[in-house]
């Protein structure tokens, strides 16, 4: 046998080098966080600018001399260049000043965090009822594959995805609201002439459970429980088939196979050693739809007279109110990187494998 | 020796590949494990020793039927067994050691999260109490640094490491009987015989029945006092170790000795 020498050890990095490493990983990904924000923001200025009908309209009537017109465009700053309107934008944009609305003459700002809490309400709870209500379905429809159960969950989550939205939230006003008279009616977060409870995180149940005021709290439920369902409707159908085809397969790997050898419980298994290491694909599905609910949805927002950023948004893309669609598109933009973000970070969590 | 523990009795079944048709892979292979032996189950690739192995554990393939014969343990016969029934005697009565360890190990969770898991499903024990127990356990099965080891996903291990946490997980149940089919297939040869040595070393000092599954008759030679020799889903003969090393009567073990004696010599 021939001795071998002992490995030579490398000198271990300063401490300024091993910082430097540490901080540079997420330093990067911030600067390309807010280059594509940037840049979603800036398409979103020209498109809207050459695509959509002219503001001016909404400020002058149709009968208004060209004169006039002008006038009016001066005033909004809408006569300059493209590329000077562009420059003003973004310096705005670095000052935190997003403008001001052509409709309400509110600042854009204040006008899309008044209407945020409304829509991260319904959405978040939208959000949970979809992600659980999927995940539970989608492992039933695995382990009971091929029974009666499995073909009942598979009929109700393809008519989950198949169904338009909004029909599905009318027939829910119509079923609970007009017929049974179980749940109130489509009057936003709360009955007409109740008051909003004293803002603390802006969602109305915490809010008011957080003062004590359980008449309020049990009425701000009532009203959501229908939006709620029909916006989780849309992440229910997806997150179910997508659990559904992971488990299936995991439920045959052989790690699930030594998981049963040794006797560990079934919903263990089920939960626990089946279903995360299929999570992944599920994560990646459900981050989108957290963005797509958080986002706002127009139809349910609309159909529930829910006081949401969704309803601003369509109302201002339909008057070209070009500051409201800027402030809505660096939101959703914003969102979206935040939460690709977080992703990255659960992923490594849930998947040790992506790490090495 | 005392009565058997494991006695699998005409045992008959196959692979319904296409619906009422069933392709038979197991003819009526009748063998029994005595309490306190260790027992080797040996035969040539495809013979039918994992499907065996399986079928005891209650575990077959979904496609894999019975169509004859039995499996006691203790006295129950384990394939008129309900699933919650089996799952009793899983893990804590009988457990086992899989072919390839590094598969059947749960990619997502941590080897000691596993091992531990196991040990409060069987015995009963807090979270932190399983803790301590499972990294006993793999100091027992020689895994190093097991304080840092168990805290790693089985990915970060080597087969030899994988094989041991594997076992570890085996036995942290304390089963009455072990099966280990084929522990040390794909391991470099000096891993291989340190597996085969701890093995031999924790049944010495626990007194538990092992059925060990190999190809290879030199580890039987090494690790067990009684033989079942098996090909194509037979049972060709059973008999002593230095029977059936020595003066093996059934032309097939015949020429599997001859075969090994051969690789022994080069
Ligand atoms: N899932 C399956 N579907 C169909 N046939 C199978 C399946 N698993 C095994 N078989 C067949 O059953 C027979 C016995 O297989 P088994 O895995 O028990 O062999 P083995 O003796 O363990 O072999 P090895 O030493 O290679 O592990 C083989 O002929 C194989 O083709
Ligand atoms: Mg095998």
């Amino acid at each position: 046998m021939v001795a071998l020498a002992p490995p030579r050890s490398r000198p271990a990095p300063g401490r300024a080098i091993r910082l430097g490493r540490a901080v540079r990983g997420p330093v990067l990904r911030i600067i390309g966080a807010f280059v594509v924000i940037v840049a979603i923001v800036s398409i979103t200025f020209l498109v809207s600018r050459v695509f959509t009908a002219d503001p001016i309209n909404l400020f002058v009537g149709d009968s208004a001399t060209e004169a006039t017109r002008q006038q009016a465009r001066a005033q909004l700053g809408l006569d300059a260049p493209l590329i000077v309107q562009y420059l003003r934008f973004l310096g705005g944009l670095a000052t935190g000043n997003f403008g001001t609305s052509y409709l309400s003459g509110e600042a854009v700002g204040p006008e899309l965090f008044g209407r945020l809490p409304a829509t991260v309400e319904l959405g978040l709870y939208a959000v949970i009822v979809g992600l659980v209500f999927g995940i539970i379905v989608g492992v039933a429809a695995a382990v009971f594959r091929g029974t009666v159960l499995d073909a009942v969950l598979r009929f109700f989550t393809t008519g989950t995805l198949a169904l338009p939205q909004f029909w599905i939230g009318l027939m829910l006003l119509w079923i609970f609201f007009v017929n049974l008279h179980l749940l109130p009616g489509p009057t936003g977060r709360l009955p007409i002439g109740m008051e909003s409870p004293p803002t603390i995180t802006g969602l109305y149940v915490p809010d008011a459970l957080l003062h004590g005021d359980f008449a309020t709290a049990v009425a701000a439920v009532k009203q959501l429980v229908l939006p709620v369902i029909t916006l989780s409707v849309g992440s229910f159908g997806p997150v179910a088939r997508q659990v559904r085809s992971a488990m299936v397969e995991s439920l045959d790997s052989e790690y699930v196979r030594t998981a049963k050898a040794m006797g560990i419980s079934r919903p263990r298994i089920w939960f626990g050693y089946a279903l995360k290491p299929g999570l992944l694909s599920v994560l990646t599905i459900g981050a989108g739809l957290i963005g797509w609910t958080l986002a706002g949805s127009v139809l349910v927002e609309g159909i529930f007279g829910w006081p949401g950023i969704g309803q601003l948004a369509i109302t201002a893309i339909q008057s070209s109110d070009y500051p409201v669609i800027q402030g809505f598109v660096l939101y959703v933009a914003t969102l979206y990187v935040v939460i690709w973000a977080l992703l990255e970070l659960v992923y490594v969590r849930v998947d040790p494998r992506r790490s090495a | 020796m005392s009565a058997a523990l494991l006695e699998v009795d005409g045992f008959t079944g196959g692979f319904e590949n296409q619906p009422g048709r069933i392709d038979p892979v197991l003819h009526g292979v009748s063998f029994s494990v005595p309490a306190g032996s260790s027992t080797a189950i040996v035969g040539e690739s495809g013979s039918g020793k994992s499907i065996t192995a399986l079928s005891i554990m209650g575990l077959a393939p979904g496609r894999f039927r019975r169509t004859a014969g039995s499996i006691r343990y203790a006295g129950q016969d384990l394939t008129a067994m309900t699933e919650p029934e089996l799952r009793s005697i899983r893990g804590r009565e009988i457990s086992i050691v899989f072919q390839d360890a590094r598969s059947s190990l749960n990619p997502v969770f941590t080897v000691g999260t596993q091992i531990a898991d196991v040990c409060r499903t069987n015995r009963g024990v807090t979270r932190r109490e399983a803790r301590k127990l499972t990294l006993e356990m793999l100091d027992l099965v020689r895994v190093p640094e097991s304080r840092r080891r168990m805290d790693q996903y089985p990915h970060e291990f080597s087969g030899g490491m994988a094989q041991r946490a594997m076992l570890a997980m085996a036995l942290i149940s304390q089963p009455k009987l072990l099966i280990l089919d084929e522990p040390t297939t794909g391991l470099d040869v000096t891993i291989q015989a340190d597996v085969l040595d701890l093995i031999v070393d924790i049944k010495a000092e626990t007194g538990m029945t092992t059925c060990l599954i190999t190809h290879d008759l030199g580890v039987v030679a090494e690790t067990c006092d009684r033989v079942v020799v098996m090909r194509g889903g037979e049972v060709k003969e059973i008999g002593s170790c230095e029977q059936i090393i020595n003066a093996p009567t059934d032309p097939y073990t015949q020429q599997l000795v001859a075969d090994s004696r051969m690789v022994e010599n080069r």
